[in-house]
This record gives structure tokens, sequence and C-alpha cells, in this order.
């Protein structure tokens, strides 16, 4: 997984997905697989550094 | 939200979801003493008592730990499923 | 005004591990103030700067997780002399003896978990969480939190989170004078009810000095009393002084680290006016 890309989660089926397959497989937003329509996106695999003030 | 003694606090809604680290006001350090203070005060102690008891001097860090409604635990239940 | 400093005296009237209440005598007030500032905003102590987030599927957004670390007070008392001054420390991260580094990895299985700074795993015992209990964040069924908090010697002046004091205070030294002849006793006693921190009783129908050091100079025994009998007052040139830690340094030893922080800068500028 490349930092850059953003991933998806269904909350229904937990399936995850990218936003080209979320384009294509499904005309709105809603999960491409079961058509649930509460998607979380994914946290990216990166480490965050935040400055604790 | 309705409370088990049957009071509403909705207008309470902007309180802090989890207790402050420190006083606002001073910095004294007070998160340690929430859990303390919430069991006693359930058990029917006067709060006035516990917080003299637990060392709480000024009214800025009294208020702090009165006025507090611990609603993340409540929260945690319509956070994100994993 | 300063003038010279003789015959300086110090009397501790309350001291245990978190505050310390002295008396002092013979001291300018200027003086006793530089000294009460300077332990608020330039003593150092360690507190959490920087976390670098590896997994957060809490309520809590990272910022206020991070929030949160930072303000929970660390043990300084021997980081002191093990870690950097704050100045040469700021955003350097290479240097080994700037940061020390403290872990927490934790995950609900069933049920929600609460996580405290005692979870916090430090790889220096002499930087520790002071208090064991104070909660971080509430995790969920199944969620997670996983971090590496960088901790460092701060000061004050550059965030409340390093000041080690949440309260540093001075006041006059009270004195309280009772014209005996004048006052009417036990028949009157307005006084003694209407004093706001009881220095006033009356013993053997007399009007007596009780609690003189706990008067807060607010003269509404002068104001009630009908025949001016008793006078407020305070001593000159003494104080007494308060100081409450928030537990990362001992109390006496934030006076004592303030006290030669000024002393640091009377000599650097001692030493630029005679360039």
């Amino acid at each position: 997984m490349s930092a850059g890309r953003v991933l998806y989660k269904c909350g229904r089926c937990g399936r995850v997905f990218d936003l080209f397959q979320l384009q294509v497989l499904a005309p709105r937003i809603r999960c491409p697989y079961c058509g649930y329509r509460v998607i979380y996106k994914v946290r990216s695999p990166v480490v965050k550094k935040v400055k604790a003030i | 939200m309705l409370e088990e003694d049957g009071r509403n606090h909705t207008d309470r809604m902007i309180n802090m979801v989890l207790v402050p680290v420190r006083c606002f006001t001073c910095g004294a350090p007070l998160g340690h003493l929430w859990e303390k203070f919430y069991e006693r005060v359930k058990n029917g102690e006067d709060p006035e008592k516990v917080l003299d008891d637990l060392g709480v001097k000024r009214y800025c860090c009294r208020r702090m730990l009165v006025s507090h409604v611990q609603l993340i635990e409540e929260l945690v239940h319509y956070s994100r499923p994993v | 005004m300063l003038g010279e400093v003789t015959g300086l005296k110090i009397k501790i009237l309350e001291y245990d591990d978190r505050s310390i209440r002295f008396l002092v005598e013979n001291i300018p007030l200027a003086l006793l103030n530089a000294i009460r500032r300077l332990t608020i905003s330039d003593v150092p102590s360690m507190a959490i700067d920087y976390v670098y987030f590896i997994e957060n599927s809490s309520p809590l957004y990272d910022e206020i997780v991070a929030h949160r670390l930072g303000l929970i007070p660390l043990t300084s008392d021997r980081a002191l002399e093990k870690y950097g001054p704050p100045e040469e420390c700021r955003d350097n991260e290479e240097r080994p003896d700037c940061y020390a580094r403290l872990y927490l990895e934790a995950e609900a299985s069933d049920g929600t978990k609460v996580v405290y700074s005692g979870d916090l795993v430090s790889d220096d015992e002499d930087v520790q969480p002071v208090y064991k209990n104070i909660p971080i964040v509430v995790l969920g069924p199944g969620q997670k939190i996983s971090f590496e908090a960088r901790a460092r010697l701060g000061r004050g002046r550059e965030h409340a989170k390093w000041s080690p004091v949440s309260a540093a205070t001075h006041k006059y030294v009270p004195q309280i004078i009772v014209n005996s002849e004048k006052c009417y006793g036990e028949s009157c006693a307005k006084c003694v009810n209407v004093c706001p921190k009881n220095v006033l009783k009356i013993k053997d129908g007399r009007l007596v000095v009780e609690d003189e050091l706990s008067c807060s100079l607010c003269r509404q025994c002068e104001k009630v009393c009908p025949t001016d009998a008793i006078l407020v007052s305070w001593k000159p040139n003494s104080y007494i002084m308060y100081v409450e830690s928030t537990g990362v340094l001992r109390p006496e030893r934030i006076v004592l680290e303030a006290s030669r922080i000024l002393e640091e800068k009377a000599e650097q500028l001692l030493s630029e006016l005679e360039k």
C-alpha cells in the first residue's frame, strides 16, 4: 500500500476498496459489493507525527 | 440523553467528552481524581466533602470535577466499528 | 529600591510532597516576586512534546490524545541533570540526551477499556507519569491505540504544560493590632463574625487574634468595628510565599531552581555590562 492511496471500508460487510473501484463498480457513494451507504475511510498505514500542544 | 435518575442532560452536551487532565485555569492535575470523585458521589457522599477530602482547594479546580459529564462512556458505543 | 539584602530569614510554615508555604523576612518584594515568576515560567520540567501515532481507532482524534498526553505531569527530579536544556533540545530529535520515549499499545477485546497514564511504558525510569490513573482515552470493543511519545525538558514560557507549579503566590505578613481599651469584647464581637478567615476569637470575654497569618488583609473587621479598636496592618519586607507543585518536581526544588536561574540571569546581565 502506498501512502497516497486512500482506502475505504464498508460499514456493513467490512470489505475494503479504493476510489477507483468505488466509481467504477457503484454509480453513487455506496459499497460496490453490498450496496451499503455507510463508508469509512481507512486509516493510512503511515506513522503520523502530532505535536502535543 | 436520559440519565439513570431520569434527568435530561442534553443541555450539558457542550461539556468535555473525557475528564480534563488538568484544571483549565490553574493547571493543577485533576484527571486522576475523577474516578474516585465520581464513585464516592454516586454512593451518596456530599460532593463538597469529597472535594475537600481529595485536596481540591480552589474553586477553579472544584468546578472542573463538579461540572463534568463523562460523555465518552456513552459516545464510545457510537464510535467507528472495527 | 532593592539595596542590600541583609538578615534574610526563612521559616517553613507548611511542607508536604506537593506544596511549600514559607515565611521570608527582610527581602525586597521585587526580588521575591522575580523568584515567584521564574518558578512559573523558567524552571524546566519534562512533558511530552511529540507523539507518533501508529494506530488509533479510538473515539478521540490523534490531536486530542496528543494534547492530553502533553498535559500529563512526568517526574523530572533526576531528568533535570540528565537531559539537555530546552533551548538546545527544541526540535532537535537527533541529539541523544534530549528526548525520553514513552510507548503505549492497548486494545479492547470485548467491552470498553479505559487507557490510563500508568499504562505508558517509559524507556527511562526517571521519567514516569506522576499520577498513574489519569484516563487518556476510552476504547470501544475491538478498538486499538498504539503510539510512541517523545518527552523533553521545556519551560513554562513555551507552553504551560512545562510549568512545574499550579500555584505560586506571595502575600504580606498580616499584623492585627487590637486596642483593648476601646474594644467592647464579647458584647460586640462583630469582627469575629465578619472575618472570612476566622482569624479572631473571643476568649474569656476578650477579643484575641488567634490565627494571624491566615488573615487576607480584607479589613472587614476594621470596617465593622464601632469604636475603631482594631487595626489591620502588615510587616515591612516580610512575605509569605506559597508554591504548589504539579508533582513534577519537589516544591523546595522549584524555588531553589528559580533562585539559581535568577542568579544566572543577573550574572549574564553583569557580564554584558562589563564588556
